[in-house]
This record gives structure tokens, sequence and C-alpha cells, in this order.
């Protein structure tokens, strides 16, 4: 359903800054894949989601989304079917508007006119009852301000949001990353849920090797803004998190002739 | 003391509650101080003045509406298109239509004493002031119901959520240029209406009738939020008219007891203004002045 080839990105190209930050992406996802990715830091991860959601055009390459060609669809056009959530809490809401308005904000996505009430009592329902689902209790709280949520349940919050109309393709970058080890597991289940309950394809960005191995059907790793490591049926099975990290030495020492490794948080 | 003066600045607060209604739109919804204002204020002065002295108050109204909501589009292109500051976007546009109001007027003043006004008709049945009261008043209820309605719809939530986040915007698949637009266009709309009703209630339009508008719209929105806070959209908007009332009042009440001089009144505004947007600034400040002192006292 995602078919990314031959993409390309360089920043501030032209300049002694230039920076190749991808090299060459290839990568075909299955309807209902759920693909965890990991790589070191400014491997080029976060990239290859901005590239893929439009946040930049890139140097070359093709991105088809459902056999549709979206390399030159604007940023906003893509957010139709594509939902992304961030490591800052801060990033996916909006905080001075109340959880039911911001619960609305994301539902405008669904077909309704620019015209139309933004927050229908059968909406406002439909919102308290999807919120719910986290038991969180934040269901009785509706009118509450998004600003004045803790860090971990905004991050519950723009999870729903992201999944209220359900988007083709959910991207995640380091999305529990700010939360406290507790909070994350619990995001992390909800993820999992949401995620299985509208077999939505997802990339999900972690630097805990553990959840990359457990969550999903599949994991890539990324160094140096390409795709050096593709895993998925029994070979990723039967891997665990020494394993894998066993494998990524030995990938980019042969292959890259670099072992700056920073795949820490393997707890 | 004659009270009257009470009356005739209530008036005068309801004529300028279009400008505070524009000038929170972009001040607290979009969070630009849009400069425009003062350009879209004279220019919807103008408009006014012209259609009135040809005949047609009612359509000077309109129109007045129209042009500054197209001079809002201006700023907004500016801003979006070409990725001009906003700040700067909005001295551009009020710079460049000072040319465009005096050709729009034609003279730097026109009078207004002989023709037909939005409020004639009713003058027989009700005097002069109390038409003018009724219709004044029935057009900032308007405004005001309009956009509390407006402000619930979809495109009015994405509005309030620009200024607040705007990738989460387009995250929703709007395009956040695209509400700046409609926002900065509202807006100055109301500016220029609010103009636009200011010329025909006082039977005159001079070209530097706009400068520091941006500055009595400002002190309108704040001096309205002592009184209500910030809490839903709709109490905002009348606490914006409140706001703009009560600056009246102030203003007219200090002249009456020759507290200063008529030309001191924006150094006034600009000061009352200033001392408002300090408030949170001084609150740290003193906050952390004394946290430190009880440190102090500990050691
Ligand atoms: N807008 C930009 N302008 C210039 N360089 C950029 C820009 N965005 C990313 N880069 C560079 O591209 C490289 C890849 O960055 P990216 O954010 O994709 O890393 P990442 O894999 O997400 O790392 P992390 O795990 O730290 O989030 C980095 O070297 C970064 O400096
Ligand atoms: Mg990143």
């Amino acid at each position: 359903m995602l078919k990314i080839t031959d993409l390309h990105k360089t920043f501030l190209k032209g300049t002694p800054n230039a920076h190749h930050a991808l090299r060459g992406i290839n990568l075909t996802l299955n309807d209902g894949d759920f693909v965890t990715v990991i790589g070191s830091n400014g491997a080029g991860k976060s990239t290859l989601f901005n590239a893929i959601a439009g946040s930049f055009l890139c140097d070359s390459g093709s991105i088809v989304l459902d056999g549709q060609d979206i390399t030159f669809v604007k940023e906003h056009r893509r957010a139709k079917q594509i939902s992304r959530m961030f490591q800052d809490p801060m990033l996916g809401t909006a905080p001075d508007l109340t959880i039911q308005e911001n619960m609305a904000l994301a539902y405008s996505k669904s077909v309704k006119g620019m015209l139309s009430w933004a927050l229908s009592k059968q909406d406002a329902q439909l919102f308290r009852e999807t919120l719910a689902q986290l038991n969180m209790g934040i269901e009785d709280r509706m009118k509450t301000k998004m600003g004045q949520l803790s860090g971990g349940q905004r991050q519950a919050v723009a999870l729903m949001m992201a999944t209220l109309v359900t988007p083709r393709l959910l991207l995640l970058d380091e999305h529990t990353a700010a939360l406290d080890p507790v909070t994350a597991e619990k995001v992390l289940d909800i993820t999992r849920d949401v995620v299985a309950k509208h077999s939505i394809t997802t990339m999900m960005i972690t630097h805990n090797i553990a959840s990359a191995l457990s969550m999903g059907n599949r994991t890539i790793m990324m160094e140096q803004g390409q795709i050096v490591l593709d895993l998925s049926g029994p070979e990723r099975d039967n891997l665990d998190v020494s394993g894998l990290l066993e494998l990524y030495r030995q990938r980019c020492n042969r292959e890259l002739d670099n072992d700056r490794m920073l795949l820490n948080h393997d707890n | 003391m004659n009270l009257n003066f009470l009356l005739d600045s209530g008036l005068l607060g309801l004529e300028y509650a279009m400008l505070a209604l524009g000038v929170y739109i972009t001040f607290r919804i979009l969070n630009i101080p849009d400069l425009t204002v003062d350009g879209s204020f004279t220019f919807g002065l103008a408009v006014s003045a012209v259609f009135a002295a040809g005949g047609h108050p009612f359509l000077g109204l309109l129109m007045a509406l129209l042009a500054g909501a197209v001079a809002g589009c201006v700023t907004g292109l500016l801003q979006t298109r070409w990725g001009i500051h906003p700040i700067l976007a909005g001295i551009l546009t009020m710079s460049g239509l000072y040319t465009i109001n005096i050709t729009v007027m034609g003279s730097p003043n026109i009078s207004l004493i002989n023709s037909n006004k939005f409020f004639t008709f009713l003058e027989d049945a009700l005097t002069k002031d109390g038409a003018r009261y009724l219709t004044v008043g029935v057009i900032v209820l308007l405004c005001v119901g309009l956009l509390a309605l407006f402000f619930k719809t979809s495109l009015g939530l994405c509005i309030r959520a620009t200024g607040n986040n705007e990738a989460m915007v387009r995250a929703s698949s709007i395009n956040p240029n695209f509400t700046k637009m409609v926002a900065l266009a509202l807006s100055n709309g109301l500016v220029a209406l609010s103009g636009g009703v200011l010329a025909q209630c006082q039977g005159y339009a001079d070209i530097n009738s706009g400068s520091g508008m941006i500055v009595i719209g400002l002190a309108s929105v704040i001096i309205g939020e002592v009184f209500f806070g910030r809490r839903s959209i709709l109490l905002c908007l009348i606490s914006a008219v409140v706001g703009s009332v009560v600056y009246r009042i102030i203003i007219a009440l200090a002249l009456q007891l020759d507290l200063f001089d008529a030309n001191a009144l924006k150094l006034i505004s600009a000061v009352i203004v200033a001392v408002t947007l300090a408030v949170p600034a001084f609150k740290t400040r003193f906050q952390n002045w004394r946290t430190r002192r009880e440190a102090g006292k500990h050691a």
C-alpha cells in the first residue's frame, strides 16, 4: 500500500553544510503492516517520516500511497490519509482548546463541510466514548483545556485523535519517549490495541529495542540515511534484544565501517 | 457635572466595538498583532462616507466591510504566500492603504451633514440619539451573534487552532494559510465596518482618523478581559464590546474631570496597553523577588 522508491534528500543543498540525510530509501509496506523503526541518533528516521508526511519535498525518488503518487502532494492534503504523532506531547494537540474541541478538530478530517457545526451532540458523544476506551477518566473532563492534562494523558488523547478518522497510514515518531516508563507502557498498550482494532498500517520509531521486537510484525533499521536491515517472519521472531544488537553491530561494521552505537534504553 | 457624556461615550464605544472585535480576532485568536488595522479602519471610513455622500448609506456599510476584508486578504497573502513577517506585512498594507484611502475620498475629508445616514430613517420616530443607539446596537449584536456562531463551525474551530498549534491544523488536513487569510479578512472587515459606522455617525470622514486604532483596539480587548477573564468565545466577544465601551467612558470621564488634555489621549492609551500587557512579567518578577528574599531569610 505504501511504496517508496529510491528516495533521496539533501538538506542545505549547495552549501558547505549540505547533509545527505536520505540516501536511496526503498521500502514497500503491505496493508496492515506494523513496522518498528530503529537506528542511532541522526540516522534519518524522523527525516523519512517527514518525507512520507510531506513536510518537505524530496530531491528524487517517489512515494506512492494506495496507488496514488503523492511525491509532490502538499502536506495538509496527505494528512487526509496519513496521521502522525511526535515525541513532544505539545506538538500533537492545541493546548488552549478544550479536549472535545481538539477531538472535533481531528474529526474535521472526515467529510464534514467547513461551515458545519464543529461539535454536534452526536460528535460529543462519539468523542466521549472514544476517550472512555483509554480508561483514564478523561471522558469526564471533556471541557477541560488540553494544556491542563499531563504529558502522558495528552499523548494518549493525541493517539485517539490520530486514529479517530481511521488513517491509511499511521506514523509514530518516538511517541512514548517523553513519558515515564509506566505511562509509556500504557500508551504502547493503547497503541497496540487501537492499531489492531482498525488494522491500521503503522510505522513506529523507537529507541527501545525490546518494544521494537515485541510490537508489530516487522522491524527495519536505519543507518546514515539508508535502511540497513529489514526483519520479519521467523527470522525476527527468533531474535532477542542482544541478538538484534549483535546483528546491528555486524551490519554497520561491515557495510558502513562505523560502530557509532547509540542503541541504548534496552530495558 | 452633566452626565450626558456617559451616553455619548457609550454610543462611541459601541461604534468602536467592531474595531475591538476585529483586533480580538487577530491578537487573541490568531496570536498575531495585526497592524493593518490603522489602514483598514480608514479604508472603511472612506468607503462608507463616499457611498453615503452618494446616497447609499447601507450599501456604504456593506462595502466598507468588504473593503476591509480585501485589505485583510492582502496582508494575509503577504504573510503566507510571500513569507513576510506578520508585523511587517501589516505595516506594508497599512502604509499602502493611505494612498488608496485618499484616492477613494478624493480629498482629506468629506462632510456628510446633508446626506442620509444608515440611521436617518429612524430619526423622526426616535430622535437622532435614539436612532443611532438602536441601529449601532443592532449592528454590534449581529456581529457578536454571527461571530459566536461562526467560531462554532469547523472553519471557526480551525482558525482558533491556527493561533494555538499550526502543525495540528495541517495534521487535520486543513491549510493553515487558508485559515489565516479568512481570519485576517474577517478581522479587517470588522475593523473597516467600525470605521464605516463611525463616519456616518459623526457625519464626516477624515483621512487621519485611523492613526492609533490598533492601540485603541488592544486597549478595549485588554480592558474587557479585566472584567470577564478569558473563558468561552462568546464571553470573549462580549468582553471586547464591553471593553470598548468602558474605554470610551474612562477617557470621557478623565477629560470631563480635566485629568489630562485631549492631546494626551494617545499617550495614555499606549501606557494603559503597555502596563496591562506587562502585568504577567511583573508578577513573575515579583514572585521571584519574594522567593529570593524568603530564601535569604532562611540562609
Ligand atoms: N531541517 C533540517 N535541516 C538540516 N538538517 C536536517 C534537518 N532535519 C534533519 N536534518 C539532519 O538530518 C539528519 C537525520 O536527522 P533525523 O532527525 O532524521 O534523525 P533521527 O534518525 O530521527 O534521529 P533521532 O533518533 O535523534 O531522532 C541529522 O543529521 C540532522 O541533523
Ligand atoms: Mg528523530
